[in-house]
């Protein structure tokens, strides 16, 4: 209990220094208030639980070919509840693994790429001038290279690793994401709370990330949540090149477009990957709602 | 906003060089050439064949060969399809492309700012869930599976569509267009619902509705503008990806245009084919900037050119 | 608010549907223009270049949508008109039938031009443009005879010296040919090695002469028994001179072309279809019933599979392998499946250890199952094959690997046994990579074996897919360590797959053995067929002894064909002369 009279401005920051409102705090109240996208938090979580515990639990491995039992159909009771795969591999055991690096791949690829974008869009507009027009020429420039041949050169200096896999799937998915931010950031500049907070002293810098990323934090969200499926395409159409992940490791991308080849004569080698995609894709989709609604800065 | 518009079209001029340059050059960082496709190739045919091309010549005389020839609009021939010139190529296959591309793009867009709109709106509620399904099988689902199946209800058991080729008739391109639609119309809706939103709430709004301005007039006239703003900024670069024509749905569906090119050309390594496409994309996207940042222009009166 | 809402998005989307629904009947009326009426099945026209109407879709360089391979057929098609529409696979490369090295565009260029010989149905070799021809008993010199009265598509008459033309003009270092080494290696022609090693060499130095208009003599160095094989369309198709001298390389063009076979072509529209009309100045056109084929490109071959199934094509270029056996129970004789000339193997890089132990080469060769590997995994309908070269001769006498016999459990025994003794087992396994490319079979060939040499060798084996280019490249590199290989025969039996094994044929193995030179230099000077085909026999034991290479099967062709075409039977050859078939 306080004995600041009420209403005064030390009792608004008294209120302020207290735990329980900080806008953090508040935001993930108001996440957790929308059912929708906590329930899809939790079931995204439990995909990514079974996708990287999962396998844990299996007898087999994922590379045990049972060639006796080649596309064995679904069959819950048996010692491949979901079947196999057309080398006898157990198709839920195959999807999961793949699970691992289509999420981690997926996950950290778009936000990544989103990251870099907002950050390279919104400084490029907020600042304008000659070093908007030059970022943004070089975006311009950026989207015009053949992509295979740049990923090529990529391979040749990074290596066909993981982090080679990485760079080979940012290095052209924060352009959009660029472009975007810097329009926000354009239409942003002129508005009065950044003449204000420039007033008030903050530095360039600050303005752009705590004024101008976080009003484009919305947009953000939404394209980041649009962008994993792009990312595990690009994944899979990278394997075609031969970089990205070889064979015998599977990832959903390679799953789903071996199962796409599949459609008329076993579904279910489309369906399984592909239902977990679209499960996390929904789900992903939800929270990303609920985020954005959540970190509205017009709400608080 | 003309001069505007002019200093940007000629600052285009350096940014294509650039990318011809860069371009011209990184291709060659890939192993092998457009001749080694066939292991019975001895030494001496190949020799011959690169001799015929330039290729043996250093890599500097070889672009300023290459830069001579684009002062006089020739793109060089093929080196893969050796019956036909880079041009050739190009101007049969960009019309298909272009047609695909641009009714997939006006279809995406009135749908997908439709379908935003509407889930803004009513949020969290029936249209705004069934509107975020449409879009979600848009993103959730590849277009190498849509493609397909649509293939098999349309064109196979219903019979209503023809399943692939490019004959000219407007059944023909129904599928296509649509396939290439739906990421896009799953795009834009979500961009456009989740800044249509944002737009609602922003201050200015509330102003203006507390004005007492018409609801309607509030909607249409202040909040739309401001929701626009990021889904034509994304128009921009994804209208210059879906009119060059997509790789997959050019497959599937066996229409003749250039998308296959950029995937195609590389792997060929026709070093000529794949720089006459990368130019014609780079300017393409260089335009549609340009005109987007016009349109922001526009619509946003607080822009201003520097 | 909520029925502003309501309404505002009805009249948005009735806005929407009217723009489209205005926008594609514009375009029908414009397509309605242009669209033959469509009597027979799914006719493929040209394709209709429509000008965009939106500036909103900026087009820089597509001002001038008018351009010659679109012309929009003026007449209704006539009554009657038989129209074949076969799938041809990825767009031709080229279709100048004197650069062209594709076996696919070989089928346009057998419609289309006719050698000295041709083939039946069968794939035997017929009488083509040339009526008779006979070989000295030294078999070094081949006369053929030509018909009488053959004429070019134009009217002008068909000489000897147009096909010496064909032969100079692949030989001409300037004309660049990949197929040069057909007539200098595969069959050697007097006096074409040098002929096609420098600039400005004489032609009449070359063994190919025409002492009349209806006389062709080839004169060859060493005999070459199985040389009718190349004197086909595809080797021989002869050059009209005065065209090509006119229009250079563009004389294969619609516009200009001149040609004899059966089919003049009439539309090239690249990446969409080639189409073919009747040449009426064949000398057997009273024969061929078919008025015009359209070979359509066909790149992907699950849509390839829909079209054939929607009744958009009568014949197919290729089946997806992983649905064979639902096809063969839904379609049952339409789908032909037949031996092709192409082998497939595992090569070994036998200058890296440890695969220059030749214990280690054999463990591997041991761990595969081939039978499973064939009929289990993979599925295409290959066969399994325990020789290197496709045993498609029913003269030669193969030998056979001894990895074929026996069963698994007893080959996985030798084989760990074997690379035991090599210095490897369960704590220091083998570990290898295999190379292959990114094509959907080759891949799950490689996927398959991985799989088996775990499983029956502990070895631990990765896959390694790159795209062609790369994978040639990481070949003649020398950093690979096991290669998915294959080798296309140019003609049936075991000659094509043994010379290029030959350190000559510079194909990238280095591998020189004088044992295998001296016998395949034995049975290159060799007449006879019999003894000919015991010497090669020998030569390929020493490789498949050398364990160079270990056999995994023979390639089919796969077709899917309508029960209303007839005309086409399997052969090896996989040859199905459009002028032979017919429509019921």
């Amino acid at each position: 209990m306080s004995d600041v009279p009420a209403g005064t401005i030390e009792a608004t920051l008294e209120r302020a220094e207290q735990p329980g409102l900080s806008p953090i705090r508040a935001s993930w109240r108001r996440f957790c208030r929308n059912r929708l996208a906590l329930g899809s938090l939790v079931i995204l979580g439990l995909i990514a639980l079974l996708c990287f515990a999962g396998p844990l639990f299996f007898p087999y491995g994922v590379e045990d070919a049972d060639f006796e039992n080649i596309s064995a159909p679904v069959n819950l009771f048996s010692a491949h509840p979901f079947g196999t795969d057309d080398f006898g591999r157990d198709l839920l055991l195959r999807v999961l693994d793949g699970g691992r690096v289509s999420l981690a791949v997926g996950f950290v690829g778009a936000l990544a790429a989103v990251f870099i974008g907002v950050i390279y869009g919104a400084t490029s507009g907020y600042v304008g001038g000659r070093l908007d027009n030059v970022l943004m020429r070089t975006v311009d420039v950026l989207y015009g290279i053949p992509y295979f041949f740049l990923v090529v050169l990529i391979n040749l200096l990074v290596g066909r690793t993981t982090a080679g896999l990485f760079v080979s799937i940012v290095v052209v998915l924060w352009l959009t994401p660029a472009v975007i931010a810097r329009g926000q950031a354009v239409s942003l500049r002129h508005r009065e709370f950044v003449d204000a907070a420039r007033a008030g002293g903050m530095t360039e810098w600050q303005i752009i990330l705590q004024h101008i990323v976080p009003n484009s934090l919305n947009v953000v969200i939404v394209y980041s949540s649009l962008l994993v499926l792009e990312v595990i395409i690009t994944e899979s159409f990278l394997s075609f090149l031969g970089l990205g992940v070889q064979a015998p490791a599977s990832s959903w991308g390679s799953l789903i477009d071996a199962g796409a080849r599949s459609i008329e004569t076993d579904l279910r080698l489309l369906l399984l990957p592909g239902g977990f995609l679209v499960a996390t894709l929904f789900c992903l989709n939800f929270v990303a709602d609920g985020l954005r609604d959540a970190f509205d800065p017009n709400e608080r | 906003m003309f001069t505007f518009a002019i200093r940007r079209i000629l600052g285009a001029i350096p940014t294509l060089f650039a990318l011809i340059t860069i371009s011209f050059f990184i291709m060659r960082v890939a192993p092998g050439g457009p001749f080694s496709t066939n292991r019975k190739l001895t030494e001496a045919v190949l020799a011959n064949l690169n001799k015929a091309y330039h290729l043996d010549e250093p890599l500097w005389m070889q672009f300023g060969r290459y830069l001579w020839g684009l002062a006089q609009f020739d793109f060089g021939p093929s080196m893969k399809y050796r019956d036909y010139s880079v041009t050739e190529l190009i101007v049969q296959g960009l019309p298909v492309s272009l047609e695909v591309g641009f009714w997939a793009m006006l279809l995406a867009t009135m749908i997908g700012i439709a379908l935003g709109i509407a889930g803004a709106l009513r949020r969290n509620g029936a249209t705004d869930f069934t509107a975020g399904v449409v879009a979600m099988v848009g993103i959730a689902v590849p277009t190498f599976v849509i493609g397909p199946l649509l293939q098999i209800l349309f064109g196979l058991q219903l019979g209503w569509l023809p399943v692939a080729g490019w004959d000219g008739s407007w059944l023909a391109k129904i599928q296509p267009v649509l396939v290439l639609a739906l990421p896009n119309i799953a795009y834009i809706s979500r961009l456009t619902r989740g800044s249509m939103i944002e737009s609602l709430r922003t201050n200015y709004v509330r102003t203006a509705r507390a004005k007492g301005i018409g609801a309607q007039r509030v909607i249409w006239k202040h909040a739309l503008t401001g929701a626009m703003l990021p889904v034509i900024a994304y128009l921009g670069p994804a209208t210059a990806i879906t009119v060059t024509g997509s790789v997959v749905i050019e497959q599937i569906y066996g229409i003749p245009g250039i998308g296959r090119y950029f995937v195609e050309g590389a792997s060929n390594r026709d070093y000529p084919l794949v720089m006459g496409v990368t130019i014609l994309y780079g300017g393409i996207v260089i335009l549609a900037n340009i005109v987007t940042d016009v349109l922001r222009g526009v619509i946003d009166p607080k822009v201003s050119y520097e | 608010m909520r029925h502003l809402s309501a309404r505002g998005l009805g009249k948005t989307l009735l806005g929407a549907s009217l723009a489209i629904a205005i926008g594609l009947s514009l375009s029908a009326c414009e397509e309605k223009k242009q669209e033959e009426a469509a009597q027979q099945p799914a006719q493929q026209e040209s394709t209709t270049a429509q000008p965009a109407p939106e500036p909103a879709a900026p087009a820089p360089a597509a001002q001038d949508t008018q351009t010659a391979s679109t012309t929009a057929p003026a007449a209704k098609a006539p009554e009657g008109e038989v129209v074949l529409n076969r799938g041809f696979g990825a767009s031709p490369d080229t279709l100048d039938p004197h650069i062209n090295f594709g076996a696919r565009e070989g089928w346009i260029q057998d419609d289309m031009y006719e050698g000295f010989v041709a083939y039946d149905t069968k794939g035997n070799i017929v009488p083509g443009a040339a009526e008779t021809w006979e070989v000295s008993d030294d078999g070094l010199t081949w006369t053929f005879h030509l018909r009488d009265g053959l004429k070019w598509s134009n009217g002008d008459p068909l000489v000897a010296q147009d096909f010496v033309n064909a032969v100079i003009r692949q030989l001409e270092p300037k004309t660049a040919s990949p197929r040069a080494y057909y007539f200098y290696s595969t069959m050697q022609i007097v006096g074409a090695a040098d002929f096609n090693a420098k600039e400005g060499g004489d032609p009449t130095t070359v063994g190919v002469t025409a002492p009349d208009d209806k006389t062709v003599v080839i004169k060859l160095i060493n005999p070459f028994p199985n040389m009718l094989y190349l004197m086909g369309s595809y080797y021989v198709p002869p050059l009209h001179k005065p065209s090509f001298d006119k229009f250079g390389g563009d004389f294969i063009k619609p516009e200009n072309i001149v040609n004899n076979g059966a089919y003049k072509m009439a539309e090239m529209v690249p990446q969409s279809h080639v189409t073919l009309v009747k040449n009426k100045n064949y000398w057997g056109a009273a024969d061929v019933k078919i008025d015009k084929v359209v070979y359509l490109v066909t790149e992907d071959d699950q849509t390839e599979l829909k079209r054939y199934k929607a009744d958009e094509l009568h014949t197919t270029n290729e089946v997806p392998s992983d649905q064979l056996d639902a096809l063969k129970a839904e379609l049952g004789d339409q789908l032909r499946i037949t031996t092709y000339v192409e082998s497939q193997y595992l090569s070994f890089n036998i200058t890296k250890a440890p695969f220059d132990n030749i214990k280690v080469r054999q463990a591997i060769a041991l761990g595969i199952d081939r039978q499973v590997l064939q009929d289990k995994i993979l599925k295409a309908g290959y066969q399994a094959n325990c020789g290197y070269s496709p045993p498609n001769d029913p003269r030669y006498p193969q030998p056979q690997v001894p990895e074929c016999s026996g069963t698994q459990a007893e080959r996985s025994e030798k084989g760990k046994a074997l690379l035991a003794e090599a210095g490897f087992g369960p704590d220091n396994p083998l570990t290898l990579t295999i190379d292959t490319t990114t094509d959907n079979t080759a891949k799950k060939q490689s996927e398959g074996i991985a799989l088996m040499l775990k499983q029956n060798l502990g070895v631990n084996a990765k896959v390694n897919a790159q795209e062609f280019q790369a994978w040639m490249d990481t070949f003649y590199a020398g950093t690979w360590e096991i290669l998915n290989d294959n080798l296309v025969g140019d003609m049936p039996g075991p000659e094509s797959h043994l010379s290029y094994m030959r350190p000559s044929a510079e194909s990238g193995y280095s591998w020189k053995n004088d044992e295998y030179e001296g016998l395949m230099d034995q049975a290159a000077a060799e007449a006879d067929i019999a003894k000919r085909y015991s010497m090669l026999a020998a030569a390929e034991k020493v490789l498949l002894d050398y364990y160079l290479v270990t056999p995994l099967n023979v390639t089919t062709s796969r077709h899917l064909v309508k029960p209303s075409v007839k005309g086409w039977d399997d052969n090896m050859l996989d040859v199905h002369p459009t002028k032979l078939i017919t429509l019921e």
